[in-house]
């Protein structure tokens, strides 16, 4: 195995581990833009690849599972969304709700329609590649539109400030909901990506945690969706490296596997202490608005 | 706020519970017939692996004892309901008690001395010392030899891979198994060895998968629960020429003619076996291993890609399986025990055992 091959493998295993933690990254900027945390990611991922196999399956085409897909991440993102901008709930366990949703209801379902607790059938794909040139893509459109367009001011208004916004003549529930099931959506298409375009089918839990990772990538690319793009192909990358770096320990070196599963976790810590520096959060993330309050 | 929060617990509640159904199958338990109980793992029914197995071998013993048993069914959704499901069958009369999984090893120990008219098996759980308790184990290293033996026959690049989810006792035992295969076959094939981490995720099964293939892997078998359905995939993606090999249950279909075989556990057949002894009175406590002498493991029928495999081969297959079976060939179980084995060809010609020359 020459040195080009090695070079080859480990940028594509970088972009094809990276793009759903891009998808789902950029969707927590969105929501949490607007100034609302968005812990629930990770099930609106699994809901999203749970429902681009049904679609995928029903319709023998990939597409239709697409839009499926990201139409269930978008609903379960509209439950998140009702919960904490209408209720006012507590926005980390509105999330996590979202969380135990997906598992639940993803488990129920496939004993339902498949028969079957482990694995669905197979259904038809789409490339890989598609989705990760559209991450890149989106992620600047993300930018251009949050930092270069009305609509993206407002957005970030009521995240920051939302009783100015509010005074200022700006819908704030309206932006948020939006945000929201727009998060969801990216999430839902970042789950899509996993169940119908990497595999071939949905697995019980085929998110395993993808969805915390993107939370993640969310706070290193400090809210931008640029810098979320960046931090998604950092935890690529770290994960890639674990297929890599076995194979070019000089012959007779040890190194335990759990080293390896560990790296990206590790490399995550050293890079959020050491290089990152003061991460800022929108001023009003996290806390739903009432416009009764006087803040 | 407090009205909120509670509006948020109550969701998350009620999500906690639509994954759940409780199955309880129509128990002819009218008078003084046996009640057969199971708890099922995490997973439950359906799950294509070791609790369906379970359930298959309780359903096949339902049938032949008719009405001279009764049966009944509980699901576990939680590692927390090991406890009380256990508990809820031994009260309710069952007088064998099957607990599915080696995670409810301390459940079972808690359980059995508290209801000493019951007996109780736990599957994959080993627990030695209770009156009352029989463990049904698996040599799970003998399914894996023949997989080996199949991978170093087969392979082309004189490379195979292994990739396994937790690095655990379990996983090590098909490991060891696997690499003695191997060497059997042809000591000169190497065996790229991976560790996912986890037995959750397929992607990062397949990367690993892949990242083999391109080390020069063509065959890699896989012990890593869902991350070895990517392990597959990444077979199919590659196409022609290239293997994985099933693991627990027969796994050829997922992609039909990409899976050389599979090494299976048969767990139905423990519980079928252990249910007839109970019926028999002859139910004994202690260690029960099943492995290929007893049906217990045993590589799947190869529907997709017999045709493919030299005769030569598998009448070699059928050999080893036979001298395993015999006791003639002892499996390691563990990688000290790997790294002491000699492996023992047999030739076709003779069929007679010729032990290879020691190794120092």
């Amino acid at each position: 195995m020459n040195t080009l091959s090695v070079v080859r493998d480990f940028t594509a295993t970088t972009f094809r581990l990276s793009t759903p933690i891009i998808f789902a990254a950029l969707g927590g900027v969105i929501s949490e833009r607007s100034g609302v945390v968005n812990i629930g990611l990770e099930g609106m991922m699994l809901i999203g690849a749970f429902g681009a196999t049904v679609g995928s399956y029903y319709s023998h085409n990939p597409w239709i599972g697409l839009l499926v897909g990201a139409a269930a991440g978008g609903l379960a993102a509209l439950i998140h969304a009702i919960l904490s901008i209408h209720f006012k709930a507590d926005q980390i366990v509105s999330g996590v709700a979202i969380n135990m949703l997906a598992l639940g209801s993803s488990n129920y379902l496939l004993l339902l329609l498949f028969k079957t607790a482990g694995n669905s059938p197979a259904v038809p794909t789409i490339h890989w590649k598609i989705f990760a040139i559209a991450a890149f893509i989106l992620a600047f459109l993300i930018h251009y539109f949050l930092y270069h367009t009305p609509a993206g001011l407002r957005i970030r208004a009521v995240g920051e400030h939302p009783k100015a916004a509010d005074t200022a003549g700006i819908n704030v529930f309206f932006i948020r909901y939006c945000c929201v099931i727009a998060s969801g959506i990216l999430a839902g298409i970042g789950g899509t990506y996993l169940s119908i375009s990497l595999l071939n089918r949905f697995t019980r839990d085929i998110s395993a945690g993808t969805g915390f990772i993107a939370l993640a990538a969310v706070i290193f690319g400090k809210w931008t969706p640029v810098g979320a793009l960046g931090a998604g192909l950092f935890f690529g990358m770290a994960y890639a490296l674990q297929f890599v770096l076995p194979g070019l320990l000089p012959h007779g070196v040890k190194i335990p596997p759990e080293f390896f599963n560990s790296l990206p976790y590790l490399l995550t810590m050293v890079v959020l202490v050491g290089v990152v520096g003061k991460a800022v959060p929108p001023a009003s993330d996290g806390i739903p608005y009432d416009p009764k309050e006087s803040r | 706020m407090k009205k909120s929060f509670l509006i948020s617990l109550l969701f998350s509640f009620l999500f906690s519970f639509s994954g759940c159904a409780q199955h309880s199958a129509p128990s002819s338990s009218v008078s003084k017939v046996p009640v057969i109980g199971m708890v099922l793992d995490k997973g439950g029914l359906g799950d294509e692996s070791f609790n369906d197995s379970a359930y298959r071998g309780l359903k096949k013993a339902e049938k032949k004892f008719g009405n001279k048993m009764g049966v009944k069914l509980l699901e576990s959704h939680s590692s927390a309901d090991y406890y009380p499901n256990l508990q809820a069958l031994a009260q309710s009369g069952c007088s064998l008690v099957f607990a599915v999984g080696y995670l409810m090893t301390d459940a079972v120990r808690q359980v059995a001395p508290q209801f000493p008219n019951t007996k109780f098996a736990i599957i994959d759980g080993v627990i030695p010392n209770i009156s009352n308790v029989a463990s049904l184990t698996f040599k799970e290293q003998e399914s894996s030899f023949l997989a080996g033996f199949l991978a170093g026959s087969m392979t082309r690049t004189k490379t195979v891979g292994f990739i396994g989810g937790e690095r655990s006792w379990l996983i090590k035992k098909f490991e060891a198994g696997y690499k003695a295969g191997v060497e059997t076959a042809n000591p000169k094939v190497r065996v790229l060895t991976g560790y996912t981490g986890s037995f959750s995720n397929p992607s990062i099964g397949e990367e690993m998968a892949l990242a083999q293939f391109s080390e020069g892997a063509d065959i890699i078998y896989h012990a890593a629960g869902a991350c070895g359905i990517g392990v597959i995939n990444a077979a199919r993606k590659k196409g022609k020429g290239y293997f994985a090999i099933g693991v627990d249950e027969d796994q050829d279909s997922i992609a039909p003619g990409r899976v050389l075989t599979s090494a299976e556990k048969h767990v139905n057949v423990a519980v079928y076996d252990t249910i007839q002894l109970f019926m028999k009175g002859k139910f004994t406590p202690g260690i029960h291993k099943y492995g290929l002498k007893n049906d217990g493991v045993g590589l799947s029928p190869m529907k997709y890609t017999k045709k493919d495999i030299p005769p030569r081969i598998l009448k070699l297959l059928a050999a080893y399986t036979r001298a395993i079976s015999d006791g003639k060939i002892v499996v390691p179980e563990t990688l000290s025990e790997l790294k002491k084995f000699h492996p023992v060809r047999l030739s076709l010609k003779k069929l007679k055992l010729k032990t290879t020359k020691a190794k120092t």
